[in-house]
């Protein structure tokens, strides 16, 4: 019995290593053209949460104004809490997305909110990037020594710079793999740009299970794809809004604006979007 | 067929040992251990190189081993990485498998340099990044937090944010300094800051927390991490010379971690600073921020015969003619999750001299008027000290703190003139405990119980002595005063109501007794004594609504105070009712609207049903009485506030009427002037409009700041008997521009204009244009030159009048963590500054001596 009782002791303390709890808090600026040429847009506020053993890649205040939504609204999507229905406007997320990561089982998800309809991307397998350190050795603007690696992945050529002043294998988005953690990525034709802003060691779990039951579980209209299919709806949903509104089940004829002069202009249902994969990526997966 | 069957076994067997056989040549397998444990890492990525090229790569399972393929690549490289350890790396080729050992290491993570704009927004909480908002000359957090957008630093020291008081201020979230943080915000090293973080609405109480709403912000200082838990050393020290020899010298040590902080401080200098004002008690958390007199430490040491102090509208280095020292101790240790244990001892000593003339002149009915001319030259001594534990538990479900205090003060004043020979001598010895216990118990998420108690004992045992023209006259002033007021609420939230019935209690023994001895043929009543107790029930409901971003609140304070007085000053029940209703839009993130609406029926302290004639001055007396007052306000503002794009605007407006059951009177004689009251009703009335807009185009390149207020006020008055209407009105504007735009400059101009015009049976007006201008500019680096300059002109319809400019400059160069400095203040060596302060029927000169020329020179760290 007293060995039982020292083992689970032992346990308890081996468990309590502030190793095993040491997880990152990654905040990046993310730039985006949503047509090329086209200025950018950007996310000042996407998050990294990596403890090791997963990662999730998300929206500073989406993850507030999701967390707020959960008090505010009851199942059926009523007003439960004013005060806090009050505050969910306070947060504007600028993207409302989250990549999953498990590096356990080499799988990751993606959950793409375009409010009201939420597609998620299941079971997709992740490759490493296949990274070539160029040699070029530089200093950010953070104060972390950085080296530059550069890798053709998921449909484009990916150039980062890494710090092994912070010695774990992760970055934004699906950009792993490096031997220090990203603090700048591009691709090549600079669609698409991650700015480090700053790092922070949390000493609680990471948020991958909250954002994950979040989108999982909350009364979006959810639609459940393979990888391959989930990237094709979410490009259709962002460049048409009709399809949108269709997937919604809300759907309505063309939106008239008519202004103080009597002129009516039909707002536009076609928006130019490039997404981070490109659509043909997956053709032949 | 067995034959076959044998074959066919046979062929599988030589198939699989080939494969198998080759694959174990191309597998590369490895063991991940702890190296300080020896236990498997999981999890671990191993990565294989070639070169600079990854090949392929795999993750340690639950036992640290790892396989993966090589297949027809030949890895030169095998690397190692797991958050928490140091990276490993091993040529390749090795014996397999392959063992790792994994030390464990602290990663050192590079404090946050890049913040969007250098606001971070996150609902509630807005966090500056202090290197983007510290000028190139700062030196303590007051340096920084007077450049924060949003948040402004009153003369006094207190922070206001969102025009309020703060509630709370932190360092490293731990409240060390409670409401005397002027000796943080003035001393610690604007080097050692990384952020200022602003928690908006903050209720400091966590048992409150959903029940009670707080309209208040609380500021938190985030250190770098080479500063967070590290033992601080700030010092300065110069010397220097004008007509007597200058000191300026600090030493503070400081330590500020998560379970204990500590601050010592001691201070001395004699170059203008009024460093006593460090340790004044702010408006904050449980206090209601009573106003502070200029030149008093704590308020309750105040009575009629408390002399104040003049205030310039320059710095005051130079002007303020002192030499003081500070010292403050203070411990906070942190015994649990919510609780605390904190020590303080603050300790201030001042000899402070003024010089001075003044031309009063008063009109009474037609042309009649007098004239009165004090040439006066004065020094006080002043030595103070404060003594306080205090113990907090913070909890969920619970809060209790307790604070006990023991203040004292000793206060000599002597003056003397040369125009009217006369000399007065104040002698104002006070002393205060006090005991302050809160308690706070949460039911459930919605019911709240409030305890709070207090306990005072004041002793103000107060005289003057008074020569003038060869005639002595002596006054005396005593009151002892104890006091408990006691309170229990009960809060709770129903829906989206919030409640709060509170029933308190007050009592209060107060023996006051006052004695002039004055050769008086007038026959006034000059002494007298008076014991008073008081009982103050009071009842108070509250409630607040909230939908959505609608704040609807009110408050009806219902109250009765019951004086029993002794020596025939009656006894009487005095109702007391004061409520308030208050409504919050807000509209957006940016924009919102607050509205109140208040009323009130008060009477001013019972101490002044103490009748004799008080002498206050060699020729000021007074006349106190008990004033009744009713009075109704208003007050809409609305306020934007664009934090990512650093725009403020606000816009206010304000009414208020009052209506006094007496009428406050001057009477002037060749020797005195009497204020008492007439037995009279008075309406008094006040509107005003203020508005302010603020924008900072970058960070540092350009800040505009645009203020105007105004305001008429309408009253009554005595004056020789006679009774007077009066119109008041105050206009004041401000314009101020700041850039930093270029690296090694930093420019600063501010003109402000006012303007105040009294029209009664004699009409009198001025006008003040004030001009301030800074430069700082940085040749290379390290070396820093810096010039202020000040002017004041004076416009009245007689007369214009141009101050001469107060020029200050200096020269720095910065070495590692000190910096050495010249200055030379006042470079014109003017020697006096002119005022002009306009009352209805009454126009006063001041004119004060400065301190003139002061060469300086030391080192700050």
């Amino acid at each position: 019995m007293k060995k039982i009782f020292f083992m689970v002791i032992a346990s308890v303390i081996l468990g309590a290593s502030p190793l095993c709890g040491q997880a990152l808090r990654v905040s990046y600026d993310f730039y985006r053209r949503h047509e090329p040429g086209g200025g950018f847009h950007r996310a000042p506020d996407m998050m990294l949460d990596y403890d090791g053993d997963r990662a999730v890649f998300y929206c500073d205040a989406a993850f507030y104004r999701d967390s707020l939504s959960w008090l505010a609204f009851d199942p059926a999507g009523n007003v439960r809490d004013d005060a806090e229905y009050g505050r969910l406007l306070d947060y504007s997320p600028a993207l409302n997305d989250a990549v999953f990561i498990d590096f356990s089982s080499g799988r990751y998800d993606v959950a793409y909110n375009s409010a009201p309809v939420c597609v998620i991307g299941q079971d997709g397998k992740l490759e490493m990037p296949q990274w070539e350190l160029t040699g070029e050795e530089s200093v950010s603007k953070t104060g972390y020594n950085i080296k530059k690696a550069e890798a053709d992945y998921m449909g484009r050529h990916w150039v980062v710079w890494f710090t092994e002043d912070v010695p774990v294998p992760a970055g934004p988005w699906l950009l792993w793999g490096t031997p220090g953690l990203v603090t700048e990525a591009f691709d090549s034709e600079k669609t698409f740009c991650f700015k480090l802003l700053f790092v922070q060691e949390i000493d609680n779990t990471s948020r991958y299970d909250e954002l994950k039951h979040y989108y999982n579980d909350y009364n979006h209209k959810k639609y459940r794809y393979g990888m391959k299919e989930a990237e094709s709806v979410r490009n259709k949903l962002m460049r048409d809004s009709e399809f949108l509104d269709k997937m919604y089940g809300a759907g309505h004829g063309p939106v008239v604006i008519v202004d103080k002069n009597g002129k009516s202009t039909v707002m536009p249902t076609e928006f130019p979007y490039i997404p981070l994969i490109p659509d043909r990526y997956f053709d032949n997966k | 067929m067995r034959r076959g069957f044998r074959c066919f076994l046979a062929g599988i067997v030589v198939f699989l040992s080939s494969t198998a056989a080759s694959f174990s040549q191309n597998l590369f397998s490895g063991l991940v251990t702890d190296a300080k444990s020896g236990e498997p890492v999981a999890g671990a990525l191993v990565t294989l190189m070639s070169g600079a090229k990854v090949l392929s790569y795999s993750f340690t399972d639950a036992d640290g081993k790892v396989g993966i393929d090589m297949k027809d690549t030949a890895p030169d490289l095998a690397r190692v990485t797991r958050i928490g350890y140091s990276p490993a790396e091993i040529q390749l080729p090795q014996q397999m498998p392959v063992k790792f050992s994994l030390s464990p290491m602290k990663m050192e993570i590079k404090e946050a340099r890049v913040r969007a704009g250098g606001i971070e927004e996150k609902g509630d909480t807005i966090v500056y990044d202090a290197a983007a908002f510290k000028d190139k000359n700062a030196l303590t957090i007051n340096d920084i937090l007077s450049n924060l957008p949003g948040i402004s630093v009153s003369s006094n020291g207190t922070i206001i944010h969102n025009g309020k008081a703060i509630n709370k201020f932190y360092v490293e979230g731990m409240d060390l300094m409670g409401s005397r943080y002027g000796v943080v915000t003035n001393n610690l090293s604007a080097s050692d800051i990384a952020s200022v973080e602003v928690y908006r609405k903050h209720q400091p109480v966590k048992a409150l927390g959903g029940i009670v709403m707080s309209d208040r912000s609380a500021v938190n200082i985030v250190l770098k991490d080479d500063a967070r838990g590290q033992w601080l050393v700030n010092g300065d020290a110069a010397v220097g010379y004008s007509d007597k020899f200058l000191f300026d010298a600090r030493a503070m040590l400081s330590r500020f971690a998560k379970t204990n902080q500590s601050l010592f401080l001691l201070k001395g200098s004699d170059i203008g600073r009024d460093i006593t004002k460090e340790l004044r008690q702010m408006a904050y958390f449980g206090r209601t921020g009573a106003y502070l007199v200029s030149g008093e430490l704590d308020n309750d040491f105040r009575t009629d015969l408390s002399p104040a102090r003049t205030m310039l509208a320059i710095p005051e280095e130079f002007w303020n003619d002192n030499i003081s020292g500070i010292a403050s101790i203070n411990h906070l240790k942190k015994t649990g999750p919510g609780s605390k244990l904190k020590f303080s001892g603050q300790f201030a000593a001042e000899k402070y001299s003024e010089e001075s003339c003044s031309v009063e002149e008063v009109r009474f009915d037609g042309n009649d008027g007098m004239t009165i001319v004090n040439d006066a030259s004065r020094t006080d001594r002043k030595y103070y000290f404060s003594l306080s534990g205090n113990f907090e538990n913070n909890g969920a479900r619970r809060f209790l703190s307790d604070e006990f205090t023991v203040t004292g003060q000793v206060f000599r004043s002597n003056s003397s003139s040369g125009s009217v020979p006369y000399a007065q001598k104040y002698n104002l010895p006070s002393f205060k405990i006090s005991n302050d216990l809160k308690s706070i118990i949460r039911k459930d998420d919605s019911k709240v119980l409030d305890i709070r108690s207090s306990l005072k004992y004041v002793r103000n045992d107060h005289s003057l002595f008074c020569n003038v023209d060869s005639t002595d006259a002596e006054q005396n002033y005593l009151m002892n005063q104890l006091s408990t007021d006691n309170h229990l609420a009960f809060r709770f939230k129903a829906g989206k109501m919030l409640f709060g019935a509170d029933a308190g209690l007050g009592l209060k023994y107060t023996d006051l007794s006052s004695n002039l001895d004055l050769p008086d043929p007038d026959g006034n009543l000059l002494s007298g004594s008076l014991r008073i107790f008081t009982v103050a029930p009071s009842f108070r409901l509250n409630a607040r609504y909230v939908r959505g971003r609608n704040e609807l609140s009110f408050e009806v304070p219902v109250g009765m105070k019951g004086i029993i007085a002794s020596e025939g000053a009656g006894n009487r029940a005095l109702p007391v009712i004061s409520p308030y209703l208050s409504y919050v839009l807000r509209a957006s993130q940016n924009f919102s609207v607050n509205a109140d609406l208040s009323y009130r029926i008060s009477w001013n302290d019972e101490r002044n049903l103490l009748r004799p004639l008080v002498m206050r001055s060699y020729r000021s007396f007074g006349y106190n009485d008990l004033v009744k007052s009713g009075s109704g306000s208003g007050m809409l503002s609305l306020r934007y506030e664009d934090n990512p794009d650093m725009f403020y605007a606000t816009l206010g407006a304000a009414a208020d009427y009052t209506r006094s059951d007496k009428t406050l009177a001057s009477g002037y004689s060749d020797r005195m002037t009497v204020v008492s009251y007439v037995d009279s009703p008075v309406d008094n009335k006040m509107a005003g409009l203020n508005a302010m807009i603020s924008k900072f185009f970058g960070l540092k390149t350009l800040k505009v700041e645009l203020t105007a207020d105004w305001n008429r006020n309408w009253s009554e008055y005595y004056l020789q008997e006679s009774r007077y209407e009066y119109t008041a009105d105050n206009v004041a504007s401000s314009l101020s521009l700041k850039t930093s735009a270029i690296k090694w400059l930093t420019a600063e101009v501010s003109l402000k204009y006012d303007m105040v015009r009294n029209v009664s049976n004699v009409s009198n007006s001025r006008h003040r244009l004030q001009t301030t201008g800074s430069l700082v500019i940085l040749p290379v680096p390290k070396l820093m030159i810096e010039g202020n300059v000040y002017h004041s002109c004076w416009y009245t319809p007689d007369m214009d009048v141009s101050d001469s400019p107060v020029i200050k400059a200096a020269v720095s160069w910065k070495f590692g963590k000190f910096t050495v400095f010249a200055e030379c203040r006042n470079i014109l060596g003017v020697n006096e500054l002119r005022r002009e302060v306009t009352m209805p029927n009454r126009t006063v000169t001041y004119v004060n001596r400065l301190l003139g020329r002061q060469i300086l020179a030391g080192i700050r760290m």
